[in-house]
């Protein structure tokens, strides 16, 4: 999970992602769309495939990226579990609180 | 509705969690920082807490098990103290330890617990968690990840929200 935060957290990366969220694109439309170098488009779109948040397929010459979408359900119930976890702790806390109000 | 505010910073490897509670600053703070208090409340649901140690001031130890009801401790978890003010800010480095207290977490979360008392009786509770060890952090500010950045998890909250 560290690993999906820490890819996304860099800004070209994150503009990457959410042009593929339209559709699966390939390399050149990418670099026409973020205005990099292609060299640096591919060292990205690596940090991204690494951690499995893209996936590459050939087609021809072209090279097509696409999101992963189970990556980001993934990510996504990693926070709310997170978050849930701590309301829960939190309701416990409450309910002390109450109880030992109650008792004093 | 528990009124819970959940706030993501990416820049920061950041949750902060908000919550008001019906209790004093001092009800509160009491609840995390006493060992029959935090073995009462702390959880997780159908699960029991036993406190080891718990040396509320800076580079104090607060180790504890947690397990199902009943049993032994299943997991433990040592936190170390980095920063103590007497009802208002509790922060402490947390990771996966055993039962003798060792420092077995290589990625370490640090937590900063703030209490605000807003009216009577009432206090607002501020829970930061940074997910990543400082190592981790260096590393990526090293590679130039972080330089420049800013509001990124605002976005990644809406993104994922577009992806349901």
């Amino acid at each position: 999970m560290i690993q999906t935060l820490s890819a996304l957290a860099e800004p070209n990366r994150l503009a990457i992602v959410e042009f593929l969220r339209d559709g699966p694109r390939s390399v050149t439309d990418i670099v026409d769309r973020l205005g990099v170098s292609q060299p640096l488009v591919s060292k990205h779109l690596k940090v991204l495939s690494d951690v499995a948040i893209v996936q590459r397929r050939v087609e021809g010459k072209r090279r097509i990226y696409g999101l992963e979408q189970a990556r980001f359900a993934e990510l996504d119930r990693w926070l709310d579990t997170f978050t849930e976890l701590w309301d829960q702790r939190l309701d416990r806390l409450q309910a002390h609180m109450n109880r030992s109000d109650a008792g004093a | 509705m528990s009124g819970l505010l959940v706030s993501k910073d990416i820049q920061n490897r950041e949750i902060v969690l908000e919550r008001e509670l019906q209790g004093t600053v001092e009800a509160v703070w009491r609840s995390w920082t006493t060992a029959a208090d935090l073995e009462a409340w702390w959880g997780p649901e159908g699960w029991g807490t036993t406190v080891r140690s718990l040396d509320v001031r800076p580079g104090g130890l607060w180790h504890f098990g947690m397990g199902p009801a009943g049993g032994p401790p299943e997991v433990w978890i040592r936190s170390i103290y980095s920063e103590v003010i007497t009802g208002s800010v509790l922060a402490y480095v947390e990771g996966f330890s055993d039962e003798t207290g060792a420092d077995l977490d290589p990625e370490s979360h640090a937590v900063t617990v703030e209490l605000f008392g807003v009216e009577t009786g009432r206090t607002r509770l501020v829970l930061r968690t940074r997910f990543t060890s400082v190592a981790r952090l260096e590393q990526i500010a090293a590679m130039g990840m972080v330089e420049g950045w800013s509001g990124g998890f605002d976005r990644l909250d809406d993104l994922l929200r577009s992806m349901r």
